[in-house]
């Protein structure tokens, strides 16, 4: 017993780095269920969850801005910049929580906290920044994540050696002052913060440790916070680099004779209290007045038997004892004895500071019971409640991740905006979606009577073997890698919905450009027995307006279902393949299907009360029917529905699909009969909405595509690339002698050359050479053909109508434009020029014409419903549509009627002639041979000799039958085959027969036009 | 004279999820999808988005009038400001990427602009002032910002109501709005 032995002294702490690890290996190898856990283990675990967390955060985020439609990893840092946001705010969070939990005793230590906070932001950026590099590709998530291990390790290396040094005190639980319940007096608890504080900083300043310390006992009933206290006495402590070591006073006193010690778990390895710097002794005196209770003679006792000659050990330190409740005038006596123990083999007697707890405030009395019945049934209804309430908020969840999915997936489904130009004019989708595509599919199966084409005068039906080629469409539809029914030539699969364009789940089946402009070639035997497809070229045979009706009466059959349709085409055309598609794919799109089944039936019958009965049948084929027969359309009786929605049923401006060669604006400045359009994009946004397209579906970006390379498509497609020549489509006919050819050219450079140009010799078309008359208007009453084309009701209004149904965009434009534009002149838009305001002018105009003209209906429905339209669609499209053309682009002239004289590349693909197809062939046109008035259409031969189709005059009385089973009767309105005398009169050729010879060469010299 | 800013009760987890995120989640799911059927889906979208946002705002707009400056604004509040701004954004994100085409010179030629580059400062108000709120930061000016924000969507909401006035739904939303704004003056007064 002196103090000159120093074996038990204090000792610093000192860990090394493979102790550090060795604890890492330690803790990574353990398994929890059969060893100790540890604050290292602990911390590391964190740590990883932490990198975890980010990793969710940042491909969380990614995903959703990719849903979004937004720029995603790893092309864009948003996702970077968001995740580390996220985590950053979260651990701010934790921070200001835990920061605000402090109860005030004690300072709060928010340096130490902070530090956590930001080691744990620090983690978690770094799972941000992992998880965003892993989106990058191997070569970047390799770098980077090489680059984050080292500073990962290197920062870990001071906390963990923090966790071991605590976790070597032996401390029951981890506590901070800071948190301490306001169980002492203010100034005790300054003391007591003092003497932390001058420990800390004495154990920092000193190389080796100091001996003696003060002696701390801590005092109070149970509950009152004595051992959390001298847990945060550790802790403190213990986080400032000070070796602590925790006890019971039952256990130090097992442990007093040397070398004895507790070394606690085998992973852990407590500091031997020998060596400690502060020493915690808990439950000296339990006051329980059992047999474990000691009174102070008793301890003092104890310690002086058990500890004998170590007894100046326990002074060696700074101690903190933790007595159970004691009176004052005890407590002192406590104090007292303690100070004495620990004074012993000491230099001088040790600083004590008692401190004396205040009894816990009294728990909260239990609240009483309500009445028995209220009490059960409130709790029922409150637990239903609870339940139901998060019933509703899981559903709604779930309903709100299921919307974003899909507005996500919509980008999947949507059609593409890159199809090549040849592509987009056969398959693009042009936002003329009919009817699903498994309906279109099984047609032969679902069509019924409708799709029967029985010719008007009986007779076996038009049997072809598919419901498509009986109306006259031809094989080579859009491609269908998974879809095992294929569909014509001139049908677009698209996942959108008809009239809106919105990209849903289930495959929906359309028009596209090349419905109506391919031409099925074939030739009897004697010609060679030709059969091809020549796209660009107008059809011959389809009939596109009967397809269109006897869908509707297809689709009116009640017995039509979604289920129907997906039976016959799981039949005909395979299952569906893929578990998901079954099980939830099919059930989507049953739903989609039998919404359109309902929305077709009702629109088809709201339509019927302004456009009539859809035909049927026999009627279709019927002049007296549909009467456009096949391989011609109505257009202004549709462009009249869909943009005046006026009936147009009067409107007999028959009008077959022309050919589309060679359509670049030097050669063709105007397109259409008439010329009343100058930009082959407009043209074909036009014939697109004229077809039944909505402006809400041209506007989007793929159907947007599809019609500009469409029409690009068109102003190149000529023999020079795809089209086939005469000669080479009909190798076996003569292609003439160069003296017919000669002549022919002869003839046609002096009668035809004017109005149409002519090819040069190297294949391209010269518009200047003799072409005096080229692209100019050729009157009525010079031309003499059937004027329902260009004679319409509301013919005058149209343009303008059409101009206001797409607004320009609100920029006003930055420079000036020049362009022609359809009086064949050029047109000047000034910089600064407004199109929105140019277009309400316009609406101005049309009033007034209105007014003018004394139509006050007419007046009523500009200044009313068409401002009211136009406002909607300028809010519709607020940067302008996507297809807005500029004005005069389209226009009517009512002082120049006629028909508009263009180039006619690949005149032989241009039968039969004239723009409502009443001349079957080129001989007829030329007057060689006589005009037929009557003759059956459908599904023609194509005779090379005389340029034309083989249409046969029905007998007196008789039908047409099967494959032309319509009869085109040119006495009908609309129908006239008159006019077009060129270059002479029937009656002139008839007389003489040298001129006979002429056009028998200008034929020949035709055919290499 | 000193103002008293009292707490206010905060609700339950369950009930400030019931009130706000289920109107929030099932608004959502019918601006994204309700609209597939509609005949314009990106215009249906947008349009359906603001009114959702001005529903969302009416009673985010009620409590601040009420309590502003007088007590807590509330966890509901907070909750009901920041899914009104969450529909908001979907609104402005659609508006600008879809029916805009992302052209700001669009935005500017479309709605003059000052109506524009108010709408913006509103919404980068409205924007920092959430993130006060959910940082908890105080002071004067937090409450500038919340004020200029609030009385800010407040103005915009009346002029569109006037604007779209012809329009039933759009009339019978701005005035749900400023009845929410002017109960919440109504009931602050009362209690004054």
């Amino acid at each position: 017993m002196t103090k000159d032995d120093h074996s038990c002294d204090p000792k610093k702490i000192q860990i090394t780095v493979k102790q550090v690890l060795d604890q890492v290996g330690r803790d990574l190898f353990d398994k929890e269920v059969a060893s100790a856990a540890t604050y290292s283990y602990l911390w590391i675990a964190d740590q990883m969850g932490h990198i975890g967390l980010g990793l969710v955060v940042v491909f969380l985020a990614s995903w959703i801005l990719y849903f979004l439609n937004l720029p995603t990893a790893p092309d864009s840092y948003w996702p970077l910049y968001i995740g580390a946001a996220a985590v950053s705010y979260w651990e701010f969070s934790a921070y200001r929580t835990y920061a605000a939990m402090t109860t005030g005793l004690f300072p709060a230590g928010k340096l130490l906290l902070a530090r956590n906070a930001v080691i744990a932001a620090f983690y978690m950026v770094a799972g941000v920044v992992a998880g965003f590099a892993w989106q990058g590709g191997e070569l970047m998530a390799a770098v980077v994540t090489l680059s984050l291990v080292p500073a990962l390790v290197i920062l870990a290396f001071p906390w963990l050696r923090q966790k071991i040094v605590w976790q070597k005190a032996g401390l029951p639980f981890l506590f901070r002052l800071s948190n301490a319940s306001p169980t002492i007096s203010r100034s005790d608890a300054r003391d007591l913060q003092n003497l932390i504080e001058a420990q800390i900083k004495e154990s920092r300043r000193n190389m080796d440790a100091v001996p003696g310390g003060p002696v701390i006992i801590l005092s109070g009933p149970l509950g009152a916070g004595k051992t959390s206290m001298a847990c945060g006495i550790g802790t403190e402590c213990a986080f400032g680099d000070v070796k602590v070591r925790y006890t019971t006073f039952e256990k130090l006193l097992q442990m007093a004779p040397p070398p004895a010690d507790d070394p606690g778990p085998s992973n852990i390895i407590y500091w031997p209290w020998r060596d400690s710097e502060l020493l915690i002794v808990d439950d000296i005196d339990t006051e329980t007045k059992t047999t474990l209770d000691v009174d102070v003679k008793t301890f003092c006792d104890l310690v002086d038997r058990v500890f004998g000659n170590e007894e100046h050990c326990l002074g060696r330190r700074t101690t903190v004892w933790v007595l159970g409740p004691k009176k004052s005038a005890d407590l002192a006596k406590w104090s007292d004895a303690i100070g004495k123990i620990c004074a012993k083999g000491q230099e001088r007697p040790p600083q004590v500071l008692a401190i004396e707890f205040t009894p816990p405030p009294p728990a909260p009395a239990p609240i009483k019971p309500a009445p028995t019945t209220p009490v059960l049934s409130t709790s029922l209804v409150g637990k239903v409640s609870r339940i139901a309430g998060w019933a509703i908020v899981v559903l709604s969840t779930l309903l709100l991740a299921t919307s974003l999915w899909w507005l996500g997936a919509e980008r999947g489904w949507d059609s593409r905006a890159d199809l090549s130009e040849p592509d987009a004019f056969r398959y693009g989708t042009l936002g003329l979606e009919l009817a699903p595509y498994k309906l279109v599919a099984v047609l032969d199966q679902l069509g019924g009577d409708a799709f029967k084409r029985i010719p008007p005068g009986g007779g076996a039906p038009m049997n072809t073997g598919h419901w498509w080629s009986d109306f006259g469409f031809n094989a080579g539809g859009p491609p269908t890698p998974s879809k095992k029914c294929p569909l014509p030539l001139g049908f677009s699969i698209s996942s959108l919905l008809p009239q809106s364009a919105t990209p849903v789940p289930v495959d929906f089946a359309g028009l596209t450009c090349a419905a109506c402009h391919s031409q099925r070639v074939h030739t009897a035997p004697q010609f060679g027995g030709v059969d091809r497809v020549v796209v660009g070229a107008g059809m011959t045979a389809t009939d596109v307006i009967g397809f269109g009706d006897a869908l509707k009466q297809a689709v009116a059959n009640p017995a039509l279902t979604a289920d129907l349709i997906q039976t016959t085409y799981a039949k005909q055309c395979g299952e569906s393949e893929g578990f998901w598609q079954r099980v939830i794919g099919d059930k989507v799109e049953a739903i989609f299907i039998s919404q359109w089944i309902s929305g077709f039936r009702a629109t088809t019958l709201s339509d019927s009360s302004k456009y009539d009965l859809p035909f049927h049948g026999t009627a279709l084929l019927e002049a007296g029917g549909i009467g456009a027969g096949p391989a011609r359309t109505r257009p202004f009786r549709s462009v009249v529905r869909n943009n005046l929605d006026f009936p147009g049923a009067t409107n007999l401006a028959y009008s077959k699909p022309p050919a589309i060669f060679e359509q670049s604006r030097d050669l063709r400045p105007q397109s259409q009969y008439d010329g009343s359009i100058v930009d082959t994009v407009t043209r074909s946004l036009i014939a697109a909405y004229t077809s039944g397209a909505t402006q809400a579906a041209l506007n989007r970006e793929p159907i947007a595509h599809n019609v500009r390379a469409a029409a690009h498509y068109t102003e190149t497609l000529g023999p020079r690339n795809e089209v086939p020549t005469f000669a080479k489509l009909f190798p076996a006919v003569s292609a003439g002698d160069p003296a017919t050819l000669a002549q022919g050219e002869t003839v046609y450079m002096a009668h035809c050359a004017s109005c149409h140009g002519h090819r040069r010799a190297d294949g391209t078309w010269d518009v200047v050479t003799g072409a005096s008359a080229i692209h100019r208007t050729a009157p009525l009453s010079q031309m003499g053909t059937d004027p329902a084309r260009v004679t319409f009701r509301y013919a005058e209004i149209l343009p303008l109508s059409l101009w206001l149904a797409f607004p320009g965009s609100p920029e006003p434009l930055p420079a000036a434009q020049r362009g022609p534009v359809c009086d064949g002149k050029t047109q000047e838009l000034p910089a600064g020029y407004d199109a929105l305001a140019q277009q309400r002018t316009a609406l101005d105009y049309l009033k007034v014409f209105a007014g003018f003209s004394g139509d006050n209906v007419l007046y009523q429905y500009w200044a009313g419903r068409r401002t009211d339209d136009f406002e909607q669609a300028r809010r519709e499209f607020p940067a302008g549509h996507a297809l807005a053309f500029g004005p005069k682009l389209v226009c009517y002239d009512t002082t120049h009627l006629g028909y508009y004289n263009n180039p006619i590349p690949v005149a032989y693909l241009r039968a039969p002639y004239l723009h409502n197809a009443s001349v079957p062939t080129m001989r007829e046109l030329l007057n060689l041979d006589e005009r037929p008035a009557q003759f059956c259409r459908g599904n023609n031969l194509y005779d090379p000799v005389t340029m034309g189709l083989v249409a046969e005059t029905p007998a007196a009385g008789a039908h047409c039958g099967a494959p032309t089973p319509f009869l085109f009767d040119t006495t009908l309105p609309g129908n006239s085959n008159a006019g077009h005398d060129y270059p002479w009169t029937r009656a002139q050729v008839a007389a003489d027969p040298n001129l006979k010879a002429d056009l028998e060469a200008l034929i020949v010299y035709l055919r290499t036009q | 004279m000193t103002t008293k800013i009292a707490a206010a009760a905060p609700p339950s987890t369950l009930s400030q999820l019931v009130l706000t995120w289920v109107p929030f989640s099932l608004g959502m799911t019918f601006v994204i999808l309700g609209a597939v059927i509609a005949p314009d889906v990106p215009h249906a979208r947008t349009q359906y988005s603001i009114r959702l946002a001005l529903l969302l705002a009416a009673p985010a707009l009620f409590l601040f009038a009420r309590d502003f400056r007088r007590r807590e604004l509330g966890a509901l509040w907070k909750s009901y400001w920041t899914a009104a701004f969450a529909a908001y954004a979907f609104h402005l994100w659609y508006g600008y990427e879809i029916m805009f085409r992302g052209d700001w010179a669009a935005v500017v030629a479309s709605q003059g602009e000052a109506t524009a580059l108010i709408n913006l400062a509103i919404t980068a108000l409205w924007a920092v002032d959430i993130g006060c709120a959910w940082l908890d930061l105080k002071g004067r000016i937090v409450d500038i910002i919340r004020a200029v924000a609030h009385v800010g969507l407040l103005a915009a909401a009346v002029m569109a109501t006037m604007l779209f006035f012809r329009n039933n739904i759009a009339a019978g939303i701005g005035g749900i709005v400023t009845l929410a704004a002017v109960a919440g003056l109504i009931q602050r007064l009362r209690t004054t």
